[in-house]
């Protein structure tokens, strides 16, 4: 046979049990969430004692390896002015200066009877022929030479005949100017 | 007494939301005042951590690269090269190289006139050397060819060339650039990656190292009967 219970609390008292109960679980979940809170807060803050700790034995390692390069102070020194001078001497020899070329390229494609008479070279490598020829073939030879992009390495930017004339002894004489790329 | 009694009234109808938001305003306290400043603290520590042990990554492997040079042979190489390319003028030793230069190719030397020119690249000086000599026109290009690939570094950067008529002669008249760098005065940070050569500056080194050597040059009393360079090699020191 089934009990039967009977709940003879007035039902004001019933309802304020039921509220009191209700900010129970209210106070436990409130405590748990605030517990947590001070767990992180702790967490965090010993993570950064630690953290703090790791970086004092960092600087330590760091002090000492600076110690021990300090001692190839001058090695490094050497290497340093060995790299700057090589940086140097690397740049500047690299490629032959634009006289050197302009003379060995005029020289390579001079036929054996023309002569130069003058050759001036400026700084920027330009160069200033004046050239004496037996025959006008030879000299035209150069001239073909000078102006073809493959026989001159596509070096040459412009080529003009400053002047030209055939002497009493049947000489051509030519001045050029020659520009360089 | 009415207003507490109010207050008690006030309490107990509202304890629900009062409670509420006073956990949620303690939490929000504890996580603006305390967990995220420590959380800012933790990142910056753990940035600065990885700073100081890459430093002394580098430091050390730094220190050990350097450890492994051999001192002898790089003293060698810097010798070589601050006598190709010195610190100073040392006028001197540019003298003799085109010297030599033109009495080894056959020519002879009619005058030498010394001025100043200027470099386009940054830290790098010179002077101008302008030579007046007459000789063969055949070797003429081996004399230029000898002075870009002398010992001390320098460039021909102008030339005049009148060739007799009659002989196989040529008189010039070449401007040389001569060159020189004073010595870097400072070291870098000490965390920079160390100045290695470059396979195309090794190259050069050697070839240098092997130029002076075939010129009979005497590193420490400088190309036969020149002056040695003035001045400490490695500031450093």
């Amino acid at each position: 046979m089934e009990k039967i219970t009977i709940n003879l609390l007035p039902r004001e008292v019933k309802e304020a049990q039921r509220v009191q109960s209700k900010f129970y679980k209210v106070q436990a979940i409130s405590i748990i969430v605030i517990l947590t809170m001070i767990f992180l807060a702790s967490v965090t803050f010993a993570l950064g004692v630690l953290q703090s700790e790791s970086i004092r034995d960092a600087n330590f390692n760091l002090s000492a390896s600076e110690n021990k390069l300090s001692e190839f102070k001058s090695k490094e020194g050497a290497l340093l002015i060995l790299k700057n001078r090589a940086s140097f001497v690397s740049q500047l020899t690299t490629a032959p200066s634009k006289q050197r070329t302009a003379y060995s390229l005029v020289s390579n494609l001079l036929p054996e009877s023309v002569l130069v008479g003058s050759l001036e070279a400026d700084r920027t490598g330009n160069l200033n022929l004046a050239l004496v020829a037996e025959n006008g073939a030879d000299l035209d030879e150069f001239l073909a030479n000078l102006v073809d992009p493959q026989k001159s390495e596509g070096y040459i930017k412009k080529v003009e005949l400053d002047s030209f004339s055939r002497g009493r002894d049947g000489t051509y004489r030519a001045n050029l100017k020659i520009t360089i790329k | 007494m009415i207003d507490k009694e109010n207050i008690k009234i006030f309490y107990f109808k509202y304890k629900f939301i009062i409670f509420s938001i006073a956990v949620i305003l303690s939490c929000l306290i504890l996580i603006a005042l305390v967990i995220y400043p420590q959380l800012l603290s933790l990142l910056e520590k753990r940035r600065v951590h990885q700073e100081i042990t890459q430093k002394t990554e580098i430091l050390v492997v730094k220190a050990n690269e350097l450890e492994s040079i051999n001192e002898e042979e790089l003293s060698k190489k810097i010798e070589n090269i601050t006598l190709a390319l010195p610190p100073d003028q040392d006028y001197t030793s540019a003298i003799n190289v085109l010297q030599n230069i033109i009495s080894e190719n056959g020519f002879s030397l009619v005058s030498m006139q010394l001025s100043q020119s200027s470099v386009a690249v940054p830290n790098l000086k010179g002077f101008s050397i302008k030579i007046e000599t007459i000789g063969p026109r055949l070797v003429f290009s081996n004399l230029l060819n000898s002075i870009e690939n002398a010992s001390r570094v320098m460039k021909v950067s102008g030339l005049e060339l009148t060739s007799q008529r009659r002989n196989d002669e040529v008189s010039a008249s070449i401007t040389v650039d001569v060159y020189f760098a004073p010595l870097p005065t400072t070291l870098g940070a000490s965390d920079s990656p160390l100045s290695k050569l470059t396979e195309n500056e090794e190259e050069i080194v050697s070839k240098l190292s092997q130029n002076i050597k075939t010129n009979g040059f005497n590193a420490s009393s400088g190309l036969s009967g020149s002056l040695p360079s003035r001045g400490k090699l490695n500031p450093f020191e």
